[in-house]
């Protein structure tokens, strides 16, 4: 035989839970309402909140009552309400015929003998009333009445933080799309920026390729400068609007399963006459089976230009070696040059938008590694950079480790 | 046994139509210009064109209806399209219908003519 008060804890405990949980209002609102009633073995249990305007009273949830009867009208003219309203619990024996209850009729269609109506308190304010019907006549004990408060006041701070997660969803909801419309602006504002550079370099080449006439070798020289700044222009707009579409999250479209093995061939065949011409030794490291990611392969493969293309740019000679390690739940892709390195005191902030280290040349814009961070991380991954790397005591190390297999965890949008 | 190859490019931009015709002026070939989609559509259907060099982002009957609509005529179903796009549209934005081939702007003008050349090679189509 369950005691009054082991059944008293059991529904605090319930409570507690629905509290804990992420629930919507409506789940915990008829959790506390249908707790109530078993905990007491009583016939229903319903709970009326106030309007935010303190008006109206709203019937919220019921329990163990009919449509017909919960929606009676309204209870302006109950006493025993009322006086719950300003705090104080009414316990009811008779509720067909005590003068205090508005609907005495209904009561008795319904069944209910006994009513006990308690101010549901959300700090210190009441919000509600909670009634507790029992279809026999009942005493309610000042330990029943001081149960079905604290329930149900317990119930109106986990309603209230229900209410307060929903309203967070909202706002990211509508964060969300207005970040998705900044993409979306952002994408005319790179084809406007980009449309007159595109033309502007196409009349250039126009010249120096010979269509309008010879040229002295003098104008062909400040033409080609001329292109070349549009092309570093041409890639810093790129570079910009390609980070808000990253964060927002946009590359989940571009991802699926394929072979890290073959992204990196084609990254470093795509380098191999650059790094022939500077007479750098560029080799690769694959393992037998190549591990499969999920990914998109135009941005690993940017990453990889990005961090193979540094490595050879800050080596005077030697090497450069790609190296893809399968460990237990990562795939990890090294990037080991024997170059000039990276002082100790820039290491952590190599990968700061615009971060130009002291070591770099003036070409560049500083954005390559912060993006292939958001790239890398965007994939569920991780990058980072040693300098000198450990085993030779030299050059540098970039590596970035990306989940094995499966998806990143990330929400595709 | 045709003339000279009639080339239809249709782009927005006036300076790279400039630069296009006169590249491909050099080089024997008949140009006619098309400054939107709409523009591009009659000209294609009154010229009849053996090659169609296309802007895929147009304002006016941007690329996009221009191409579809010129895949549903009949008549003008087997011309080849040559759509030039800038780099980051033509991904994540799937092309809604087949387009022979795509040039990523920045083109330099030895580029198109190398690429011009090559489709016509391919639709048999010489000078």
């Amino acid at each position: 035989m369950v005691s009054l008060t082991q059944r008293y804890y059991r529904s605090l405990y319930e409570i507690a839970a629905v509290v804990n949980s992420a629930g919507t209002p409506e789940s915990v609102l008829e959790a506390i309402v249908k707790t109530v009633a078993e905990a007491l073995k009583a016939k229903g249990c319903s709970l009326m909140l106030l309007t935010p305007d303190r008006e109206a009273l709203l019937h919220t949830a019921a329990y163990g009552l009919s449509d017909w009867y919960v929606r009676k009208g309204p209870l302006s003219a109950d006493k025993s309400i009322s006086q719950a309203l300003e705090g104080k619990p009414v316990a009811i024996l008779n509720a067909t015929e005590d003068e205090r209850v508005q609907y005495r009729e209904q009561a008795k269609q319904e069944g209910i003998a006994s009513m006990l109506s308690a101010p549901v308190l959300l700090k210190r304010d009441v919000v509600g009333v909670i009634r507790v019907y029992t279809a026999k006549q009942h005493d309610f004990t000042a330990d029943e009445i001081y149960f079905v408060q604290a329930v149900a006041n317990l119930g109106a701070i986990a309603l209230e933080n229900a209410r307060k997660l929903e309203q967070c969803f909202t706002e990211v909801d509508k964060l969300e799309e207005e970040r998705r419309q900044f993409v979306r602006f952002l994408s005319v504002v790179a084809h406007d920026l980009q449309s007159p550079l595109v033309a502007t370099q196409s009349l250039l080449s126009y010249i120096v390729d010979g269509y309008t006439g010879d040229i002295t070798d003098g104008q062909t020289d400040l033409m080609q400068r001329g292109i070349r700044r549009i092309d570093e222009l041409l890639t810093l707009i790129t570079d910009l609007l390609d980070i808000p579409r990253i964060e927002a999250g946009q590359l989940a479209r571009e991802m699926q399963e394929l072979s890290l093995s073959t992204v990196v061939k084609q990254a470093v065949a795509g380098l191999d006459s650059v790094a022939r011409q500077k007479g750098i030794a560029l080799e690769v490291e694959l393992p037998e089976r190549s591990p499969t990611v999920y990914a998109s392969s135009r941005r690993l493969q940017q990453v990889l230009n990005n961090l193979i293309s540094n490595a050879i740019n800050y080596t005077r000679e030697g090497t450069a070696l790609v190296r893809v390690k399968e460990c237990d739940n990562e795939i990890a892709v090294e990037v080991i040059d024997t170059g000039i390195g990276v002082p100790p005191g820039e290491l952590p902030r190599l990968f700061d938008d615009f971060f130009r280290g002291s070591n770099a040349g003036k070409k560049g814009t500083g954005l390559g590694l912060s993006i292939s961070k958001r790239i890398i991380e965007a994939h569920g991954g991780k990058i980072w950079a040693e300098s000198p790397y450990p085993e030779t005591g030299k050059g540098s190390r970039f590596t970035f480790a990306l989940p094995k297999n499966g998806r990143s965890g990330r929400n595709p949008e | 046994m045709k003339q000279r190859p009639k080339i239809l490019l249709v782009d927005d931009d006036v300076d790279l139509i400039k630069v296009m015709s006169g590249v491909l002026e050099s080089k024997a070939y008949e140009v006619i210009v098309a400054y939107n989609g709409q523009e591009g559509l009659e000209k294609a259907r009154k010229e009849k064109p053996d090659l169609v060099v296309l802007d895929i982002l147009m304002p006016v009957a941007d690329g996009f209806t221009f191409a579809d609509q010129f895949r549903r005529d009949p008549a003008l179903a087997k011309v080849p399209v040559l759509v030039l796009t800038c780099l980051s549209e033509s991904l994540g934005q799937p092309f809604p219908f087949e387009v022979s081939e795509y040039i990523v702007k920045p083109i330099k003008p030895r580029d198109l003519v190398a690429k011009v050349e090559e489709f016509l090679k391919k639709t048999g189509t010489t000078g």
